[in-house]
């Protein structure tokens, strides 16, 4: 993205904030008078334009009427499912037909700017209301789910908020279960998502910026943060790169996360996405920022760390001490999954001598027969391993558990069996597979799991040495990456004591008084010191 | 928070001195110290080098504090003149390149008779050379992020291993303390040169402080931390082989941690772990040697960086493979021992006595 210049022209930005909502209002609403108007005051001018772009198909409706008694032409279009039929029965077509017989009749006939003021204030009964004056917002909020309504004589649309769209409901998010736990989830519908985060964090400081993106998919995407806490630099970076980039769709939030991301060319994903509203609510508490896009039940959150990647929010609902205990076993679970084969493959072909006699004799005994070094057994295995995994995902859940367990138990066994692998390799093989799933990420664990061939590689090259070299490899890199200003790898580096009170020890919670340093934030206190 | 200067905090200077310091010399220092002892007195003379080099480091400080921001290539050319400067800052960047490549060299020496007997130098001492070329192009900042997360497990596996080998520690070796008198214990001190050497890497890297009124705290706990090791290993080491024993090892440490098993666990031998720490320290100590020589080139000339770090690269490796056999490495790495202590003490010292005398000091752009 960098020095790419993208025309802004087509990036609309919206403040839902309270003080500024006000203040865009009045510019938005200056801008539309200033604003060429594309409508006239002959309503059958207004209806062949809109259907001119979208008549042609079934799905619209036009709907044609008369206001009531005054006997003056008006129409109503919107998108058939995508709107609440009952509400536009009820509170449109009935309010304004019926309604205004008692007011106006034929010999009293309203001027259009009467009419406007009637309608904006006395008869549609719905929340959202807004008058356009331009044609293509007109389609955009007609194929959005608002409907259009068109009187003669008035130059301008009424767009009503009628949209209604059958969204999932709450359910538990599936890739982050946890024991103990929120069981919400998010779903596919923002306004949802958005009230979830406003029920758990009710606070005046929480801010929402509204954006589009995708020049057809018209996507809603909500930048969210706590004013007042999170570091001003890293909302306008942020925002920087959020308006930067310029695509056709965005279909879920991974298309936003590619163009937002520091390093394109790294294996480790610098944005942490995440189905769980508790997990958005603390990381904005922490001072990051949240993205979150309609359409999607992942929720974006930056800057992220590497030690994120291995935190589940259940360290914080569990106590410490068994907290801490399990995120020392992710730790090790992590360097298993990256290194353990390789640590095998280098001892077995290189350095037997480093391993005591006795396991040396059995696991030659093992491999006595096997005809591949352990380099080549090693890759069968984990590419066999891999396959299964995505087998596994691909199918229906019971058919899924069928293909692990012919796969994992038949086949490795009829593999041990026929002397093509080691039964020691099949033991390493299935350790690093389930250590790789105790990863509580997705992303951060298929990271890792690519980063295990690298290992291989290595060590059937330079053996320890080999692991040694590879290791310092990647250390290099995490210590190189950063996720939108914060160092990838904090808070191992640099130290930071409050960064060290959540790292690798979860310590207990009346400990941790202060946010994590390394998110610079303007309040840096999250409990008072004398308590 | 975004626009991170090219900055090190006060604990990463600390981390960047101990890493700089523990290098090669800790493998052979209990032989070096005990061949010129003769006694089990040689962790008196380490420790009483490493006092000394504290207090060495004070002036070093000192003088760097009249210069904040500014690396020795530069204000050096202030002190004494342009060209004389140049001349010296040529000098230094000599003796990092040198040291540089003995670091890459002792690593593919111990390599080669500990893990890849049967590998050539050119396959070990290539990709350890491209490492350091990754990392330094990033800069100071993840360079310094590097040896913060290398340092804690170092510690954590050098005490680990260290108190098991309590095992084969035998306190008589160590004693008398002092039978000979004070004589060998001062013998002992200057061989200890190369073991110590490391913190002349502050002439450079202290222009990066962001606190640079801290430096000689910094300093301080920095030369503390690998002299904790080097006096630790050295104990531990002749307690276990006994005067006589210490001697006649090339890399007496490795054999003090070959020396015991431990059956029942996956692990029985330990020197596995030491060499594996011990490499992450080399690479460190090598990527600070590389980035100064680097830097200085890039003042000297005022030109990028970029062009310097990858036409270093062929000359350390060249550097690297000269030396014919290990005697030749350890006698480059003595003759390095000494150059260094040119630039801990007399070559500061002299610089700090004539700015002063001329008056020099930075001025601060405010």
């Amino acid at each position: 993205m960098k020095g790419q210049i993208v025309p802004m022209t087509k990036w609309q930005q919206k403040n839902t904030s309270e003080n500024q909502k006000i203040e865009k209002n009045d510019s938005g609403h200056q801008s539309i008078i200033s604003k060429p108007n594309d409508f006239t005051t002959d309503i059958h001018v207004n209806l062949n334009q809109i259907k001119q772009a979208i008549g042609h198909n079934t799905d619209v409706i036009f709907r044609s009427f008369l206001l009531g008694s005054t006997g003056i032409e008006a129409s109503i279009v919107y998108v058939d499912g995508l709107v609440d039929k009952k509400l536009i029965q009820d509170q449109i077509l009935k309010s304004m037909i019926y309604d205004l017989a008692g007011i106006f009749s034929r010999e009293t006939l309203p001027t259009p700017d009467h009419l406007k003021d009637w309608i904006n204030n006395q008869v549609i009964a719905l929340s959202e209301i807004k008058e356009e004056k331009s044609l293509d917002s007109t389609i955009i909020s007609i194929l959005s789910g608002s409907t259009a309504l068109l009187i003669n004589n008035i130059d301008i649309i009424f767009l009503l908020g009628t949209v209604s769209f059958k969204s999932r409901s709450i359910e538990e998010p599936i890739t982050e279960s946890l024991v103990r736990g929120p069981r919400e989830g998010f779903n596919e519908n923002l306004a949802d998502n958005r009230a979830l985060l406003r029920k758990g964090l009710p606070d005046p400081s929480l801010t929402m910026v509204e954006y589009e993106v995708g020049q057809r998919s018209k996507k809603k995407l909500l930048l969210l943060y706590l004013e007042g806490l999170t570091n001003p630099d890293l909302i306008s970076i942020t925002k920087d790169r959020i308006e930067k980039f310029d695509l056709d769709i965005a279909l879920e939030s991974g298309y936003i996360e590619q163009f937002i991301q520091d390093d394109h060319l790294s294996p480790f994903p610098q944005v942490q996405s995440t189905e769980r509203p508790d997990r958005v609510i603390a990381a904005l508490t922490e001072g990051r920022v949240a993205i979150l896009l309609d359409g999607t039940p992942f929720a974006l959150i930056v800057p992220v760390t590497f030690s994120m990647f291995l935190q589940s929010p259940e360290d914080y609902y569990e106590r410490w001490i068994p907290g801490s205990l399990i995120r020392i076993l992710r730790y090790l679970a992590a360097f298993a999954t990256v290194f353990l084969p390789s640590i095998y493959i280098s001892f077995i072909s290189f350095h037997q001598g480093l391993i005591p006699t006795k396991l040396a004799i059995s696991i030659a005994a093992t491999r006595e027969g096997v005809p591949f070094p352990s380099v080549i057994e090693a890759l069968l295995m984990e590419t066999a391993i891999e396959v299964l995994r995505e087998a596994g995902l691909r199918l229906p859940r019971p058919v899924g558990q069928t293909v692990g367990l012919v796969g994992g138990l038949v086949v490795g066994e009829a593999a041990v069996k026929a002397g093509i692998v080691s039964p020691i390799m099949v033991i390493i093989v299935a350790i690093t597979a389930i250590s790789s799933f105790a990863i509580p990420q997705y992303g951060a664990g298929i990271a890792l799991r690519m980063l295990r061939f690298g290992s291989m590689l290595c060590a059937a090259i330079w053996g320890l040495y080999g692991v040694i070299l590879f290791f310092i490899l990647l250390a290099i890199h995490l210590c190189k990456l950063k996720s939108f200003g914060v160092p990838y790898v904090s808070p191992a580096a640099p130290y930071s004591i409050s960064g060290w009170k959540d790292f690798i020890v979860r310590f207990p919670l009346m400990t941790m008084k202060n946010r994590p340093q390394m998110m610079h934030v303007l309040d840096d206190k999250r409990q008072k010191d004398d308590v | 928070m975004i626009k991170q200067k090219d900055q090190i905090t006060t604990a990463q200077a600390i981390v960047y001195i101990s890493s700089h310091m523990t290098a090669m010399g800790i493998l052979t220092l209990p032989r070096v110290v005990t061949s010129a002892t003769q006694t089990p007195d040689g962790w008196l003379s380490v420790l009483i080098s490493g006092l000394l080099l504290i207090l060495f480091s004070m002036v070093l400080i000192k003088l760097c504090q009249r210069f904040p921001e500014e690396t020795f290539y530069q204000f050096s050319q202030k002190i004494i003149g342009k060209w004389f400067g140049i001349l010296l800052s040529l000098v230094l960047i000599i003796y990092f390149l040198l040291l540089g490549a003995f670091e890459v060299r002792g690593m593919a020496e111990v390599t080669h008779l500990y893990l890849l007997p049967r590998t050539p130098f050119m396959a070990t001492v290539v990709p350890f050379i491209c490492l350091g070329v990754y990392l330094i192009v990033g800069g100071i900042n993840p360079i310094a992020r590097l040896f913060d997360i290398l340092l804690p497990p170092t510690i954590l596996v050098f005490l680990i291993v260290i108190l098991l080998s309590l095992k084969t520690f035998e306190i008589n070796n160590l004693r008398p303390i002092l039978g000979m008198g004070v004589l060998p214990v001062v013998k002992g001190i200057q061989p200890t040169a190369l073991s110590l050497t490391g913190i002349e890497s502050m002439l450079v890297v202290f222009s990066f402080m962001k606190e640079p009124h801290k430096g000689i705290k910094a300093a301080t706990i920095g030369i503390s931390i690998p002299l904790f090791f080097y006096i630790m290993t050295t104990i531990f080491t002749i307690a276990s082989l006994g005067v006589a024993g210490v001697q006649t090892k090339t890399w007496p440490v490795l054999s003090l941690f070959r020396q015991f098993e431990y059956t029942g666990i996956i692990f029985e031998r330990f020197e596995t772990f030491i060499l594996a720490i011990w490499i992450l320290q080399i690479f460190t100590t090598f990527v600070t040697c590389y980035y100064i020589a680097v830097l200085g080139l890039s003042q000297l000339f005022q030109t990028k960086i970029k062009p310097f770090i990858f036409g270093l690269a062929p000359i350390l490796y060249l550097i690297a493979l000269s030396p014919k056999n290990i005697n030749d490495v350890f006698h480059f790495g003595n003759l390095l021992g000494y150059f260094g202590l040119l630039f801990i003490l007399p070559i500061p010292l002299m610089l700090l006595l004539i700015a002063i005398w001329r008056g020099k000091k930075h001025v601060s752009a405010s």
